[in-house]
């Protein structure tokens, strides 16, 4: 069942268009994420959703309704916001509870709702403080039960995470997965980090300019992107793009890629494949250790491969690739 | 090294006993003052010899200065409250509404604070005539607003602007009209602002003269300041200092208890903004 359709949403703020001609399907119980640079209209894409922009062409189906015409509070829609937008002058039970007070709800209700939904998020004992006296991971959680509150068709989360460290950022990831699957609610989520996308989505929609370039799981998105900006965009390293000579047969390509992680290097030179380089910085990461080589082709690539035991900056080494991990790209980044 | 220190402190604490003794001395020598009867008032010391209530007698049974406080209070508590409702529906407006002609009229309302207002006493009679107001304290808290709606509207405006747009849009989307907003949620996160303002009005509005006493006429509909310096003595030759100086008294009472009152709000207000809490 499809939750969330747009259909040909165009969006201009003024002369500058910021989102060209969308169409999405959003399936019922889908963890959804919007990712691109910033300035791609990820965030635009998702307040429309929300309701707080009005698209400037096409519609917006939530359930089987077009919504595109009605206010937020009656899109079954909620909100989790960067800076977590809490009322600070109230306490957090007032917080979560502020929405189903308006909409009139009796009060043993909004009790025992305001009650179930701190036990899932154990934030019980926090109940009658202040926003302002709880920690960054804390407000989150706020911000979050708030959202589960009101018992929405769709979550949206609008770079929920970017404001907390980076220890209690991975940790908050892996919980709103498993909230995702006990609640088994639609989430759409915008984020511009790619390894919290690909960790968190069922799908990634990755725009760029107000364009969506791709539509898929995160693997097939990394293993077969559809354009060279996609193939850019995902991995870290980013993709090695190399002069099409580099590769044996380049089968048309204007331009092609190879992950950093499907290169390797070998310490002796001259070797059989004739495709060599020399070294020019080693970042050395723990797990694993990240090569910059400069090819006798001119151009400079990344290897990630820990096999040379002690990588010098200067040394001449051999470099291989597996053909099967070669991505072409015609003229106008489309994969070939 | 630590004699330096106690001398910096030291030097210090004379410096505000200089400026305390600046800010203070004259209110003090009112009091004293106004404690003092007939010719010991010219006695140059700083304590009443014959400490005494009769100035404050006098100032209230001589004229009908309860009833001048009374009006005074009626009038500035009018002021506030209406200034500080108007300009806060406008700073919402102000602040987060986009229209046309928002700037042109935000330096309008500026620009009205601009004339003195000598400039505008003439014009103004003519509208409190009109609307029959003349001698009526509606006709104050009418003309009050003039000098007291153009800074309640910015100071609240600079102030919503500041306020996060997210905590704005959480609202609307839980549901909230533009009035529930406002009132659930921007007022109480404007209370520091709106004491702030709305004190700042209260003491304009509480001292105002010139307005006063053109638009008033007869005892029973004068404020405290016109009352005041209406206070007159047996003959033309004589100033009865020590009624004024008891009356003024009785007025700035009022006005450092409001103070002390909100004295930790109102240091939140003037100061917020300044720093991101």
């Amino acid at each position: 069942m499809s939750c969330v359709r747009l259909e040909g949403i165009a969006k201009r703020f003024g002369s500058t268009q910021v989102i060209r001609g969308v169409d999405l399907d959003i399936q019922s119980g889908e963890f959804v994420v919007f990712v691109g640079a910033s300035g791609s209209g990820k965030s635009t894409l998702l307040r429309m959703i929300a309701g707080l922009e009005q698209p400037s062409e096409g519609r917006v189906f939530i359930g089987d309704s077009d919504v595109t015409d009605a206010p937020p509070s009656e899109r079954g829609v909620s909100m989790v916001f960067q800076s977590y937008a809490l009322y600070p002058h109230m306490t957090v039970r007032e917080n979560i509870a502020f929405g189903l007070k308006l909409k009139k709800t009796g009060k043993a209700a909004i009790e025992e709702a305001v009650t179930r939904v701190a036990t899932m998020l154990e934030i019980e004992a926090l109940l009658d403080r202040k926003p302002g006296q709880l920690s960054g991971g804390q407000r989150q959680r706020v911000a979050i039960a708030r959202a589960i509150v009101r018992e929405p068709q769709v979550f949206l989360f609008d770079e929920p995470l970017s404001n907390l460290d980076a220890a209690l950022r991975t940790r908050t990831r892996i919980e709103i997965k498993e909230l995702h699957r006990k609640l088994a609610a639609t989430m759409i989520y915008v984020t511009h980090d790619q390894v919290e996308a690909m960790s968190l989505a069922d799908r990634m929609v990755i725009l760029n300019g107000g364009r969506i370039e791709q539509v898929g799981p995160p693997s097939v998105l990394y293993h077969q992107p559809a354009t060279k900006y996609v193939a850019a965009f995902l991995g870290s390293p980013t993709m090695n793009f190399v002069s099409p000579s580099v590769v044996g047969d380049a089968g048309g390509a204007e331009s092609v890629g190879i992950r950093p992680e499907d290169m390797r290097v070998a310490g002796a030179a001259g070797a059989e494949s004739g495709l060599s380089g020399t070294i020019e910085e080693v970042e050395e990461l723990g797990e694993t250790r990240i090569l910059h080589v400069k090819l006798n082709t001119g151009d400079i690539i990344a290897v990630r491969d820990r096999s040379l035991d002690d990588p010098n900056i200067g040394q001449v080494v051999s470099v291989a690739f597996d053909e099967t991990a070669v991505h072409r790209f015609d003229a106008k980044g489309a994969r070939i | 090294m630590k004699g330096k220190a106690a001398l910096k402190t030291g030097g210090l604490i004379a410096l505000w006993i200089v400026v305390a003794l600046f800010l203070l001395f004259p209110f003090y020598y009112a009091v004293v003052s106004s404690f003092r009867e007939g010719s010991a008032i010219f006695e140059a010391s700083l304590w009443p010899a014959n400490p005494t209530f009769a100035n404050y007698e006098a100032v209230m049974t001589d004229q009908p200065f309860a009833k001048n406080i009374l009006n005074s209070l009626i009038v500035a508590f009018s002021v506030v409250v209406l200034s500080l409702g108007l300009a806060t529906f406008a700073s919402y407006a102000f602040g987060r509404a986009k229209f046309k002609g928002r700037r042109l009229l935000l330096y309008t309302i500026l620009g009205v604070s601009m004339f003195p207002q000598v400039a505008v006493l003439s014009g103004l009679f003519e509208i409190v005539r009109l609307f029959g107001l003349y001698n009526n304290l509606l006709s104050l808290v009418f003309s009050y607003m003039i000098f007291t709606l153009p800074f309640t509207v910015w100071v609240l405006t600079s102030f919503v602007r500041d306020l996060p747009v997210e905590i704005e849009e959480a609202a609307i989307m839980d549901g909230a009209s533009s009035w529930t907003i406002v009132t659930k949620v921007f007022l109480p996160l404007l209370a520091p602002a709106l004491v702030t303002t709305g004190l700042l009005a209260f003491i304009a509005a509480w001292n105002e003269f010139l307005f006063a006493l053109s638009f008033t006429l007869t005892n029973e509909q004068r404020t405290v300041p016109v009352a005041i310096a209406l206070i007159s003595g047996a003959s033309q030759y004589e100033l009865p200092w020590g009624n004024i100086m008891a009356a003024s008294v009785i007025v700035t009472v009022p006005l450092i208890v409001l103070v002390l009152f909100f004295q930790k709000k109102l240091v939140a207000g003037l100061t917020a903004g300044a720093v991101k809490g």
